[in-house]
């Protein structure tokens, strides 16, 4: 191998280097925001024309089910989502976390996104009667299938501390056909479908991780079986646009531009360094 | 740009370069931040557990539903796990969860997701489409069967199955390119997130 | 009355009897006290996989205090982790998860260190990725071109000047990716439902460790 092709490898394969590189690229691209115009995806224009266009007091499920070191692609989609459906006003929202470390969104969405966008009395909606934290249920697959068919029995409580049956809100839920739509906000879309549009098909919104989108959301949403998503900081810039409410997930596009062209670089050059090689070893023979 | 006077903030943000430390050197720092993140996952995962229990089982049972004894007891019984001598009782609570958990996907795999997904594919080709729509409608199905076979069949990939397991298998490598990319977007985020804590919470950066 | 208890036989009917009310409910509903009773069941698993986070922290606890106790090597960040562990449960458990204490640690110790710990695998995927993504035959060739179509349109500032990649890229994920990915599900989906029914009928025994417990 030449002296300057070992040199470059040499660098590049240093770990520190590389990592500190692209911490300090992040943190200047988010320092210093181009301010790019952003297309809007088709996709996040649907999810926000389904949210537009539901009925007053169309009784909304918001489930939240990942761990909280996912979060930095949980959260930037369900804020301004959060905050579209506050601000109509006239929506029914049921809030819960179901699997495990569920809670710790809930915890989270209670007192960072409220605390960011308004708590939900800033909209005028009232606790018990258009908006409720139903808390965290244990469990996975018999949770999910409890809930279905007991949505009183399964929770008991709410996070306040309420008997969920005396809530206002509470007169005419007992299954999951008593929800209008299913907003899911996890890793896991396969658990709602199974257990709940599949059997009382209910329109189905997931917010998931960008990772998610081939692998488990494609094959779900071209099969009919999810209504619409969000995928990532990307859907959560597209829809802060949307809701006219630019914040987090905007300022962070150019940090992934710049995340993306420094790791394609690397690929690029790792594979020009093998290729030299290549010809320097032939060469050499 | 005025750094915060909140000490939740600083906190959070010490706590952020404790975590990032290890890029630098493994050092008594990233240990720190390591043990701590350890044990509150422990910690706050058994306070939720906890509430749960508090919630489903111990009001209601002081409320009067004897019967919450039985869910009493069996939960109880997994902690026999911790003992030698006793550890066989702990099976009664497992039994408990995998067979809801087990037969409950039996049925939902064959329905929504196998039955599900085969639907999914041989849906009618809608009016309108463009050679291109239809290729690429029928290149879906192909695909799908040809990483099946690629999985499933485990005689050696000769002849006719050899190329068709040969297109799934490209097909597959495509396809983890694909989520490779997108995880990578996923990853960005989750690190940009941390970053933005520092920058705008704790040093009060204005963009 | 124990070794009834150990006996493999019935942990075997014990399982085959739950399941086959769970399936059967699958195709009876409607029917009240088979409702209520499957719901109750339902609550019991519920309960149950409350209990085993507290199992965690009782196992850990065991572990770690025995490390302690052993003195093995870094045994006090041992003592610091266990403190840790059990100042959490006890402020979450005493006050509530609800409380402002609790929250204040959460979002200000637990969510930055977990963010932060959690994304370092990012970091460390490119500090390899020089040498670990060389296209050294057809295989890898595929993997490389499905990566960087992805990775750049997931660009969003090549999207300002071009659709191209965005377009290219949406056609991948709706036709080839999702072939494979619907290929993926069903496998996963077949593999799920055979190592559930050989678990119904008790031919696979391996989530309870019967020979270590004597059965």
């Amino acid at each position: 191998m030449g002296k300057k092709t070992e040199s470059v490898l040499r660098l590049l394969s240093n770990k520190p280097f590389v990592q500190g590189a692209l911490v300090l690229a992040l943190i200047f691209a988010l320092a210093n925001p181009l301010g790019l115009p952003i297309k809007i995806d088709p996709m996040s224009k649907k999810v926000y024309d389904i949210m537009e266009n539901l009925k007053p007091n169309s009784k909304i499920l918001y489930v939240a089910s990942a761990p909280t070191g996912t979060m930095g692609d949980l959260i930037p989609q369900s804020v301004p989502l959060i905050y579209h459906l506050m601000r109509r006003g006239n929506l029914k929202l049921f809030f819960i976390g179901i699997g495990e470390s569920a809670d710790h969104i809930m915890i989270y969405i209670d007192s960072e996104v409220f605390k960011r966008i308004g708590y939900p009395e800033k909209y005028g909606l009232v606790y018990g009667e258009d908006w409720v934290n139903l808390g965290y249920v244990a469990g996975r697959e018999v949770s999910y299938e409890n809930f279905a068919n007991d949505v009183q029995g399964t929770i008991l409580i709410d996070r306040e501390g309420n008997r969920v049956a005396e809530l206002p809100m509470f007169e005419d839920v007992h299954t999951m056909a008593d929800f209008d739509l299913v907003i899911y906000n996890g890793e896991k879309s396969w658990m709602p479908i199974q257990y709940w549009t599949e059997k009382f098909h209910k329109p189905l919104i997931v917010l998931t991780h960008t990772a998610m989108l081939p692998i488990d959301v494609i094959p779900w949403y071209t099969a009919g079986q999810i209504t619409a998503y969000l995928c990532g900081v990307r859907s959560g810039a597209d829809y802060e646009v949307l809701v006219d409410r630019p914040g987090g997930a905007v300022a962070a596009l150019d940090a992934l531009s710049i995340s993306h062209l420094f790791l394609i670089s690397l690929i690029l050059l790792g594979n020009i360094t093998y290729m030299v090689e290549k010809i320097e070893g032939k060469e050499a023979k | 740009m005025a750094i915060s006077t909140d000490i939740g903030v600083w906190i959070a943000a010490i706590m952020i370069i404790a975590g990032y430390s290890i890029i630098i050197k493994n050092t008594v720092v990233f240990k720190f931040a390591e043990r701590t993140v350890l044990g509150l996952v422990a910690g706050t995962t058994a306070v939720f557990g906890f509430e749960q229990i508090i919630k489903l089982l111990w009001i209601p049972l002081t409320e009067g539903k004897i019967v919450n004894i039985i869910p009493l007891i069996i939960a109880l019984l997994l902690f026999t796990r911790l003992s030698k001598e006793y550890a066989y009782l702990s099976r009664i609570p497992i039994i408990v969860l995998v067979a809801s958990g087990i037969s409950l996907g039996i049925t939902r795999n064959v329905s929504t997701i196998i039955f599900g997904q085969i639907k999914g594919m041989l849906k009618p080709i809608p009016t309108g489409s463009t050679i291109f729509d239809i290729i690429g409608i029928l290149i879906v199905p192909v695909v799908c069967c040809s990483v099946l076979l690629f999985f499933t069949y485990t005689r050696e990939h000769t002849g006719a199955l050899g190329k068709v397991s040969l297109i799934g298998r490209y097909a597959l490598m495509f396809a983890l390119g694909v989520s490779f990319g997108n995880f990578t977007a996923t990853r960005t985020n989750y690190v940009i997130l941390p970053l933005k804590r520092i920058l705008f919470d704790w040093l009060g950066l204005v963009v | 009355m124990s070794n009834i208890l150990r006996s493999k036989e019935f942990t075997t009917v014990l399982v085959f009897i739950l399941s086959t009310l769970y399936v059967l409910h699958y195709f009876i509903q409607g029917v009240e006290p088979f409702d209520n009773l499957m719901l109750t069941i339902g609550n019991w698993a519920i309960i149950s996989s409350a209990a085993a986070a507290g199992l965690g922290l009782a196992n850990l606890s065991i572990i770690h205090v025995n490390k302690i106790r052993k003195k093995e090597s870094g045994w006090y960040w041992d003592i610091w982790m266990v403190s840790v562990m059990f100042f959490t449960f006890l402020l979450g458990s005493i006050t509530s998860s609800q409380s402002s204490a609790y929250q204040w640690i959460y979002v200000n110790v637990y969510q930055p260190l977990g963010t932060s710990i959690f994304s370092l695998a990012y970091l460390w995927m490119c500090s390899v990725a020089v040498v670990a993504f060389r296209v050294k035959n057809r295989d890898a060739a595929f993997l490389m071109l499905g990566g960087l179509l992805s990775l750049i349109g997931n660009i969003p500032m090549v999207q300002v000047y071009t659709n191209v990649f965005f377009d290219a890229k949406t056609w991948a994920l709706n036709i080839p990716v999702r072939g494979v990915g619907s290929a993926l599900r069903i496998s996963l989906a077949l593999g799920l439902v055979l190592v559930g029914i050989r678990t119904w009928l008790g031919i696979d025994t391996s989530y309870v460790a019967l020979e270590s417990e004597g059965g």
